[in-house]
């Protein structure tokens, strides 16, 4: 017999990158949680009707009939009793099947056709390889692995689907739209044709929120996001797009009325677009940066100097300025764009969150820990309810725990665990305070 | 963590919109998805869930034997395709602070 080889310690690399996994996914949904809990609840009801069957077989003469029939019936549910709670949602399929797993897999030239019962349709053009993952009383979770698909959701309050391709998911309500996903290239694109989507994924915000007749093309590989802005499917079938005017219309409440293009960063150099004819507009940084084109504000910040371009730029591109700088890792310049912002700007929000941010550039240098908890807890301390106030007192957490004593680090953890019990830290809070 | 069918990944959405974080964890879960379905559960309920041997081998069905071999096996493997990837590791020791 032989004896299994110990445990061994993670190298620093794998170890952090197993924490950040733990720390940043977060807690199942309703949905997750109503699914696991109607499985349990549908193997305890399958086992309470095989000891239901039991007893019964144990009575005589005409009661014992009435206990067989009883047995039957119930022998007869329990053998029906499906592993997820029966489903309100079914569905048949045309021009395939659906393997274990829910692969669903064409069997013919015209691709598959999966039609539910509440009117909702889905298409998979020749070759696409699709999912079905969960179909729930709520909704559906369907994943496209490779190719295109069309989607018709029944609009439905009560329910909720999620569409998956690669690493993004298509949040949906009621709605006609087509995705697609390609692996090899890391491509996602997605044309709204009705209704109202989000799509999460590694977007330059987390997430968009797209209007009919919007199509969003997402190039992992070249960091770029582009949103063509048509007109409404139905309103423009067989006619060219409207427009190829590129837009970056994230999830933010003005998105959703479509406001005109902002003028440039640099006031001098801004040229007002025509919405009609606006080809090659010229872009916010704001713009640029929804749009994952973080060398092009680099860029237009060399060629017009560092200096000119701090002292020009509007306080939201000064903000676009010190994102585009930390992504490629540039955080001298993102720290100048943020102490500006700070500078500038002094009663903006604007101006607030900037510390935090200088909190993530002094972690992002190397510097000493005790700069970046500086702006954390100058952060906490003006915006203790502030939208970045959850990951500046995790962050807190995380360098306490690395530089500081035991009983500090615990009662930042009890802090946050009392403040948001929820949030991305959590886990970490938790293993620290369990720790002896 | 037991609803998910073992044979897909368990893919929670994140709760960061940090770039740099979504970047490594999409590299990370990657490297997840190149692990044999039982393996990648093993490492996912002891390493990331914080599950005992114990808990892991009961969930499972699996003896503790078993999942301590599937664990040093998934663990030798991911150190072994994150030593493989230096510009993963110097992002991390960038998000970690490290110089």
């Amino acid at each position: 017999m032989t004896t299994p080889p110990r445990e061994p310690n993670l190298s620093p690399t794998l170890a952090a990158l197993t924490e950040l996994g733990r720390d940043r996914v977060t807690e199942a949904s309703r949905i997750e949680l109503d699914r696991g809990l109607g499985l349990l609840n549908a193997r305890l009801a399958a086992s309470r009707a095989q000891r239901r069957a039991l007893g019964r077989y144990s009575l005589v003469g005409t009661v014992a009939v009435v206990s067989i029939l009883v047995t039957a019936y119930f022998t007869s549910l329990a053998r029906h009793v499906p592993i997820t709670p029966p489903p309100q949602l079914t569905y048949r399929i045309e021009g395939g099947r659906v393997l274990d797993g829910g692969y669903l897999r064409e069997e013919g030239p015209e691709g598959m056709a999966v039609t539910f019962s509440e009117g909702s349709t889905l298409k998979l053009t020749p070759g696409t390889r699709g999912r079905l993952r969960s179909i729930t009383r709520e909704g559906a979770r369907i994943a496209v692995d490779r190719g295109t698909a069309s989607f018709r959701i029944t609009p439905n309050p009560a329910r909720h689907w999620w569409i998956e391709a690669g690493p993004f998911v298509v949040s949906v309500k009621g709605t006609v739209f087509d995705v697609s996903w390609e692996p090899s290239i890391e491509r996602f694109a997605l044309e709204l044709r009705e209704g109202i989507v989000s799509v999460a994924g590694p977007v330059s915000d987390g997430t968009l929120t797209l209007r009919p007749g919007q199509q969003v093309v997402v190039n992992l590989t070249r960091s770029e996001t582009i949103i063509t802005d048509g007109q409404p499917a139905k309103d423009t079938v067989g006619e060219p797009e409207a427009s190829e005017v590129r837009r970056a219309d994230l999830a933010l409440p003005s998105a959703t009325t479509a406001p005109p293009l902002p003028p440039s960063a640099l006031p001098g150099s801004a040229k007002t677009p025509s919405p009609a004819t606006s080809v090659t507009e010229v872009r916010s940084w704001t713009q640029e940066l929804a749009s994952g084109h973080w060398d092009r504000i680099l860029a237009e910040v060399n060629r017009v100097g560092i200096e000119t371009a701090l002292n020009r730029a509007s306080s939201e591109d000064l903000f676009a300025l010190a994102d585009a700088a930390r992504y490629r890792r540039q955080v001298d310049l993102a720290r100048d764009a943020l102490m500006t912002q700070r500078r500038r700007f002094p009663n903006s929000p604007r101006a607030t969150d900037a510390l935090f941010l200088l909190g993530r550039v002094e972690e992002s240098r190397g510097g000493a820990a005790t700069h970046a908890l500086a702006w954390y807890d100058e952060y906490l301390r003006r915006a203790p309810s502030g939208g970045f106030a959850a990951e500046a007192l995790g962050r807190k957490l995380i360098i306490s725990k690395e530089t500081h004593s035991t009983v500090q680090t615990r009662s930042i953890a009890e802090a946050y665990l009392r403040q948001f019990p929820k949030g991305s830290y959590a886990g970490t809070a938790r293993a620290i305070l369990r720790a002896p | 963590l037991s609803f998910e069918d073992p044979d897909t990944l368990v893919d929670r959405s994140w709760s960061t919109t940090d770039v740099e974080s979504l970047d490594v964890l999409r590299r990370f879960y990657k490297l997840l998805e190149r692990l044999t379905p039982r393996d990648r559960l093993v490492f996912i309920l002891r390493r990331m869930q914080s599950m005992t041997v114990e808990e892991v081998a009961l969930h499972m069905q699996l003896s503790e034997s078993t999942v301590k071999r599937s664990l040093n096996h998934a663990l030798e493997r991911l150190e072994h395709w994150v030593a493989a990837d230096p510009e993963l590791t110097r992002i991390v020791n960038e998000l970690r602070g490290v110089p």
